[in-house]
């Protein structure tokens, strides 16, 4: 409680400016008069009784502390401190700083004692108090008496703390001060002119100096600095002109009047030259001094200097004191320990928000955990930090994702599986930190505890909305507060990244639908198109014949007059022109509607030499020179299809590979047992040059050709496959360029065309 | 007129050899013209021989009874069509020719023409082809009537429908105009 200030030995006795720095900077509060102290002390008690930050300050508390210079001075400067609004009296610092801190400054009060025990005070104690009360006083009733716009509350205030500087100077260096107080007190220098001449510097730039430290309201420091000065060596650019002058004419009454001990022996400023400036008249400037004793008698009063005598803080309020001081602190260290380990955490979480991807899945996320988690461990004494475990159930719930990270070194994801479906995990959701919680929930438990190893010590679950997410896993011993703080943060972060996951999947599903949507739109309008197509064949193929009719029938009876064989050839032409248009025409009906299968039983040998042979006497160019080989498999059932559209399915198959070779063709025909099914694949292949993907996906165009020659080229295969779907088939084509083509059909065997009768 | 007909009443007859139905009716009493009683009833009948040979011996034009020539009715509605058919028929030389456009006026055309064989269009403007068949072969008189129906139809179901609706044969558009006559005279002769 009573440390005194380091005093640094002033050579020669003078202080130097860098030396008043130096020694005003380790003052953060000045003394006041033991009294005073134990009144504070005794006033400040009911605070302790547990009223929180929200109590109020005693009444007569605030009335002691804005009539006593130091703790005026002390609050003044701890709200402005602390807080941008500008408290100007100390009834205002006070509302501002809340009881708790009130009582902390109750309690750390210093007592203004005398440097040898037993002798005076410096500032002869009571006195000086009362000087300064009555400077307020006289302060407060004049600026009423000047200007309404002056608060008389802020002139008190000023008037109390305009020797401030002597405070912090018989605090600071009380020898060497009591010596200039005594010296002054003998003649009629100035007591200023004194500390000039013993201590290099004066009480004035010493108050300046400390309201500046202090933070102490402007006004109030002008006036510490000028009270003394002329009135007319104020300059009203300095502002709070009025308010100096007033303190100087204060401070003048109140010497005048005796009342209380400045130090000052001498008369001081000129009373009529600062009433004039103020525009006062002598009557308000008489009925303030002859009101003055009275006024100061009442504040001394309330301060308690009246007590002045014997009273002063007994050992056992200062022992209590102590005893609550200890325990602030103790409560302020703890909050501190709370606060560092919180901005650890933070900082820590900085630098991984900073690294983390808007796009990052849930591996990278739990590398990065892992990877913070590592950074906030506790280093150890004899190695590095970790390894770390950081796992998060997957989207699905049905496996738990985890990183395992070393010091040094890479780290890849591992998945295990769970043994027990989501409504399970949920109700055995273990502790926030604990023991490691997942091996028995996992199918290969075993595995995982190998593969965590000493990871398993301690673990910290990762949660959000009250769900758990996942977790880390830290060796024993290695884990400390910073974790758990993390671990609340981080848990939102998976939270919020499963999520951002999901969403990513909801969309890509979305995209996936939209796409499926607009092929289900596309073959519905092929469907359409196709019914449109029947109708429009249907109808384009009359309207087509008849003018076909027409040309072929005139050319046939131009033929009859012809008279040349030339011409008569023409004329066959024409004829026979009109009649294969027709024969397209009436292809592209047959496609568009082919006719109702009429399904018999099929030997497919059979068929397959029916084909062949239908073509190698066909008048095709290609069918004397072509070979057709058969090769049928073993256990080949019957079909069941119509045997016409079956037969014209086949012989177009081999037209086909017929065109697509040069001339001499090989073309093969196969018959197999499907094994899974009671069904027949037969297989058209030919050694021509085959065809290339772009080729193959549109082979069964109508009217798609690769080739430039070749009669009907274009319906042949797209009716084949017509034929062959409609009979209940799949057909689908096999090439390679340079390796020729294979074209299989699949065919229900007898029994399996039954089963999808039962079906339909 | 009814020229094709097997039976003729007296008026008929008196028609076709442009002479009075009094006329008819004495020879006919005379056993000039040889004929027969509806049974039952005192109307007269003449058989077409008769009243050929009757013709014959009096040396009255044939014109009335045809010319032998096959008579033809071609019914489409597209122009050209029976543009073309009538000068394929009339440069073939066997043929005598009506044409219609209408459904309906082939069923008139059909009745007072009289041909030995008609050449349909199944789609006509105003009613198919089928049903013109079916009016065709409900009328007793016209039993005798062939018919062959054109279309650019080829789906087999649909010619099985034409048949079936009393069609005697069915020819593809566009068509070879000699199998067409052929088709043609065949069915005639199978009267």
């Amino acid at each position: 409680m009573e440390e005194r200030v380091e005093q640094p030995a002033p050579l020669g006795g003078k202080i130097s400016r860098d030396q008043l720095d130096l020694i005003l900077g380790q003052i953060d509060s000045l003394p006041t008069l033991p009294v005073v102290v134990a009144r504070v002390l005794e006033l400040s008690a009911p605070i302790a009784a547990g009223a929180g930050e929200a109590g109020e300050v005693p009444e007569e508390l605030v009335r002691l502390i804005e009539r006593d210079p130091s703790l005026t001075a002390r609050v003044l400067s701890l709200a402005n401190t602390s807080s941008p609004a500008r408290a100007r009296t100390a009834a205002e610092a006070v509302a501002q700083l809340g009881c708790q801190a009130v009582r902390s400054v109750a309690l750390t009060t210093r007592v203004l004692v005398p440097p040898v025990p037993g002798d005076e005070a410096p500032l002869d104690g009571a006195a000086f108090w009362e000087h300064c009360l009555a400077v307020a006083s006289a302060a407060k009733m004049l600026a009423r008496h000047v200007s309404a716009a002056l608060d008389g509350e802020e002139a008190f205030t000023a008037g109390l703390l305009h020797d401030l500087g002597k405070i912090a100077l018989a605090w600071a260096v009380p020898k060497s001060y009591a010596r200039a107080w005594a010296a002054a007190g003998v003649d009629n220098r100035s007591l200023a002119d004194h500390e000039r001449s013993l201590l290099g510097v004066d009480h004035l730039v010493v108050g300046r100096r400390l309201a500046q430290r202090w933070n102490l309201p402007r006004a109030i420091e002008l006036v510490l600095w000028l009270h003394h000065q002329p009135g007319e060596a104020v300059p009203a650019s300095v502002g709070e002109a009025d308010l100096i002058r007033i303190v100087a004419l204060a401070d003048a009454i109140a010497r005048r009047g005796r009342i209380g001990r400045s130090g000052n022996g001498a008369a001081g400023t000129s009373r009529e030259g600062l009433s004039r400036l103020l525009g006062l008249s002598e009557e308000a400037v008489r009925g303030v001094a002859e009101a003055l004793p009275e006024e100061v008698a009442r504040h001394a009063r309330i301060l308690g200097l009246h007590l002045a005598a014997g009273g002063g803080p007994g050992p056992d309020a200062l022992a209590d004191a102590n005893e609550e001081l200890g325990r602030q602190n103790e409560q302020l260290r703890r909050r501190v320990e709370a606060l560092e380990t919180q901005a650890e955490a933070f900082g820590h979480f900085t630098a991984f928000a900073a690294a983390m991807r808007p796009d990052e899945e849930v591996p990278d996320f739990l590398h990065q955990v892992a990877g913070v988690f590592l950074a906030a461990l506790d280093p150890r004494a004899d190695g590095p930090p970790g390894p770390v475990v950081a796992y998060a159930f997957d989207s699905e719930e049905t496996a738990v994702l985890a990183v395992r990270r070393e010091a040094a070194g890479p780290a890849e994801p591992r998945r295990f599986l769970l043994a027990a479906a989501v409504s399970d995990r949920q109700a055995s959701a273990p502790a926030s930190s604990g023991a490691e919680p997942l091996a028995g929930l996992l199918i290969d438990g075993e595995a995982w505890n190998d593969w965590v190893g000493e990871s398993g010590g301690t673990h910290q679950q990762l949660s959000c909305a009250g769900q758990w997410l996942g977790g880390v896993l830290l060796p024993a011993g290695q884990a400390n507060d910073v974790c758990g703080a993390l671990a609340s943060v981080l848990g939102t972060a998976l939270g919020i990244v499963r999520q951002r996951c999901r969403a990513d999947a909801l969309s890509e599903e979305l995209a996936g639908a939209i796409r499926r949507l607009g092929e289900t739109q596309d073959a519905l309008t092929d469907a359409r198109t196709l019914a449109a197509v029947e109708d429009i064949a249907t109808g384009a193929a009359h309207e087509l014949n008849n003018p076909l009719s027409v040309v072929s029938g005139r050319a046939q009876l131009m033929r009859g007059k012809a008279r040349s064989d030339r011409q008569r050839r023409a004329w066959q032409t024409i004829a026979d022109q009109a009649q294969r248009i027709s024969d397209i025409v009436a292809d592209l009906m047959e496609f568009a509607r082919p006719a109702k299968p009429n399904p018999t039983e099929i030997d497919v040998a059979e068929l397959l030499t029916g084909a062949g042979e239908a073509f190698s006497s066909s008048d095709h160019p290609q069918a004397r020179a072509s070979r057709v080989d058969i090769e049928m498999g073993e256990g080949v059932p019957a079909i069941r299809a119509d045997r016409e559209q079956m037969h014209a399915a086949i012989v177009e198959l081999i037209t086909n590979a017929a065109n697509a070779g040069a001339s001499g063709a090989r073309i093969r025909l196969t018959a197999t047992a499907d094994e899974i099914r009671p069904a027949v694949l037969l297989t058209v292949e030919d050694d021509g040059p085959g065809m290339d993907e772009a080729t193959v996906a549109r082979a069964c165009t109508p009217f798609f050709s690769a080739q430039t020659a070749g009669r009907r080229q274009g319906l042949g295969l797209p009716k084949a496959r017509r034929y062959v779907e409609n009979n209940g088939g799949r057909m689908w084509i096999d090439s390679r360029l340079g390796e020729g083509t294979t074209v299989t059909i699949r065919l229900p065997g007898v029994e399996e065309r039954q089963g999808r009768k039962d079906e339909a | 007129m009814v020229r094709h007909k097997a039976v003729f009443t007296t008026g008929e007859a008196a028609e076709i050899c442009n002479l009075s139905q009094q006329t008819i009716i004495r020879c006919f009493d005379s056993g000039q013209l040889e004929g027969f009683r509806v049974p039952g009833s005192r109307f007269r009948r003449i058989p077409r021989d008769k009243l050929v040979k009757f013709m014959e011996e009096n040396s009255i034009p044939m014109n009335g009874m045809g010319d032998g020539k096959i008579r033809v009715l071609v019914v489409d509605d597209d122009p050209e069509i029976l543009e073309l058919f009538v000068d394929v028929l009339k440069s073939d030389g066997r043929f005598e020719i009506a044409t219609a456009q209408t459904g309906y006026d082939a069923g008139m055309l059909t009745q007072k023409f009289l041909p030995d064989v008609v050449v349909l269009d199944y789609l006509l403007p105003d009613i198919n082809g089928d049903q013109v068949c079916r009016t065709i072969r409900q009328d007793p008189e016209l039993s005798k009537i062939r018919i062959l129906v054109i279309s650019g139809m080829r789906n087999p179901t649909e010619v099985e429908a034409i048949l079936a609706a009393g069609a005697d044969d069915f020819i593809r558009k566009p068509f070879n105009i000699e199998e067409f006559i052929e088709r043609m005279v065949k069915l005639v002769k199978r009267r």
